[in-house]
């Protein structure tokens, strides 16, 4: 082994195939604001869908 | 350090090092090349080497999201309004897009994993697949209308659809086949300096440059306030931040092996990335006024092609030229980093190895997304008779609707100090962040709305 690989060696524990960074990270408890925020905006994504599909159909009947 | 080290190209096991240190794989050892180049630099002071060695993310991001249907939003902004309002406007949308980026790079450096590991891992799956689908449905379409552009540029040239959307692919999978991020990163780099080459084709429109200050100095809108002129601030601010970036460059950040060492870095490379897409995009703007200024009518234009028809007896046959190559380069760039954001996030999202620096035999969830999702743009491009144009729109519409929910996954993540530590959101971070989010919603909704009822602003 030369001494340029262990300098390599030594900087693997740095990059993120390191051990350090393969452990999961814990399960973070949402607040009620937080959850409200994420449930109005995946509703308005919900609400969006027919719209954008409508914008669609309009879009190919003018094609 | 021995060159032979920094050259090696063979397979696990091949160098002593990799017999003695059977932990070191392939990827490892890249990325572990790469770091020890930025300590030698950083050790020795040699601060431009540094910069370049650490830039990538950020321009790609930026550069790749001056994409084929962003340049012809440009460029029908610049032909329908002139200068006036637009130039300083799109100044503003690579500000925002500079906040939200910077927070992807601080994520990435502070946590070393992906956004979609990010969101599994501390909103649980519930989410996560949301998320996921978000972008899979986002990519994918936008990846269409890359290919789109591919093909309107090469019918500038004469191309057969099937020719210069079967090159799209080909650069693409080529592009893969490198198996090595630094490679595929500063190949991709050198693509992307294409995307100055409006600023010539800006530059054969002999724009005025008291005009310009005028317009950053004044800037009020030109003709009035209407429907168009509204869908064109959508669509440009739609051209501007995109989830698909987020993915992109925290993966790339991390795929690059970036650590908090390297935030100042990380921030120059994502403000440089603004910079340069800022200057192509303000001067597809500036080429296109040239079609204001002589009265032409924009309205039944169907995509980048049409545009360097027109600017041909404007600009020259040159800048015409230079502007059909431009749109090209902007799908292909686009194709490339949109399906390597797909690639990231599906490996992270279902625990699969992902990185450039993998072999197809390591990576084949990795690849495999990337190669599936360019044939499935590209296959959709070639069906005869396509609504290509209903497709572009649609995907606008989309881009600016999903991107709220990814911004607010960004906002919680940043701020979640047991991940950040030290490199959490401040107050003005979430303020800038905030506003952003706040921004795209309502200007999603605006959309919406002008969608269903399209005559709601005429008189105005």
């Amino acid at each position: 082994m030369t001494q340029g690989d262990d300098a390599l060696l030594n900087l693997k524990a740095d990059t993120p195939s390191g051990a350090v960074f393969k452990a999961k990270l814990p399960r973070r408890k949402l607040g009620r604001c937080t959850l409200a925020l994420l449930i109005l905006l995946r509703i308005y994504v919900i609400l969006a869908i027919p719209v954008v599909a409508y914008a669609f159909v309009r879009a190919l009947s003018a094609h | 350090m021995p060159q032979d080290m920094l050259e090696f190209e063979g397979e696990p096991g091949a160098s002593g090092l990799l017999a003695s240190e059977p932990r070191l794989d392939r990827e490892a050892r890249f990325r572990a090349q790469d770091r020890l180049r930025v300590q030698q630099s950083r050790a020795g002071g040699r601060w431009f080497r540094l910069l370049w060695l650490l830039l990538g993310p950020g321009v790609l991001a930026m550069i790749g999201e001056n994409d084929g249907p962003s340049m012809v939003s440009y460029a029908t902004t610049g032909a329908s309004y002139g200068i006036g309002f637009f130039v300083p406007f799109i100044l503003l949308t690579f500000l925002m897009a500079y906040v939200v980026q910077e927070m992807a790079v601080r994520l990435g450096v502070a946590t070393q994993r992906g956004h979609a590991e990010l969101i599994f891992q501390r909103f649980g799956p519930f989410w996560g697949y949301f998320a996921m689908a978000d972008l899979v449905v986002g990519n994918l379409l936008t990846l269409v209308t890359e290919f789109i552009a591919v093909q309107a540029g090469g019918l500038y040239f004469g191309l057969a659809p099937l020719v210069s959307v079967g090159f799209g692919v080909l650069i693409v999978a080529a592009s893969l086949s490198l198996r090595r991020y630094a490679t595929w990163e500063r190949m991709l780099m050198v693509l992307a300096a294409g995307n100055l080459v409006f600023v010539p084709v800006a530059l054969l429109a002999h724009p005025s440059g008291a005009a310009l200050v005028r317009a950053l100095v004044e800037w009020r809108p030109v003709g009035g306030v209407g429907m168009g002129f509204v869908t064109l601030i959508l669509a440009n601010i739609g051209a501007t931040v995109t989830p698909w970036m987020i993915f992109f460059q925290q993966g790339a950040v991390v795929d690059k092996g970036m650590t908090r060492a390297d935030l100042a870095q990380g921030r120059m490379d994502t403000a440089i990335g603004a910079v340069l897409a800022a200057a192509a995009g303000i001067a597809t703007l500036v080429a296109a006024a040239a079609l204001f200024a002589a009265h032409v009518d924009v309205a039944q234009f169907q995509s980048g092609a049409d545009f360097a028809t027109a600017l041909r007896p404007l600009i020259g046959s040159t800048g015409a030229t230079l502007f059909a190559l431009g749109i090209i380069e902007a799908g292909l760039v686009a194709g490339m980093t949109i399906s390597s954001s797909s690639s990231y996030a599906l490996a992270e999202a279902l625990s699969a190895r992902h990185s450039l620096n993998l072999d197809f035999s390591q990576g084949r969830l990795f690849y495999g997304a990337a190669i599936l999702s360019t044939l499935f743009a590209a296959g959709i491009v070639l069906i005869p008779g396509a609504p290509l144009l209903a497709i572009t729109l649609t995907v606008n519409v989309i881009a600016t609707l999903l991107m709220a929910p990814a911004l607010l996954f960004l906002l919680l993540l940043v701020n979640d100090r047991e991940i950040m530590r030290d490199l959490a959101n401040g107050w003005k971070g979430n303020l800038a962040g905030g506003g952003i989010v706040i921004g795209i919603s309502i200007v999603g909704a605006v959309y919406g709305v002008l969608i269903i009822f399209p005559n709601l602003l005429a008189g105005l």
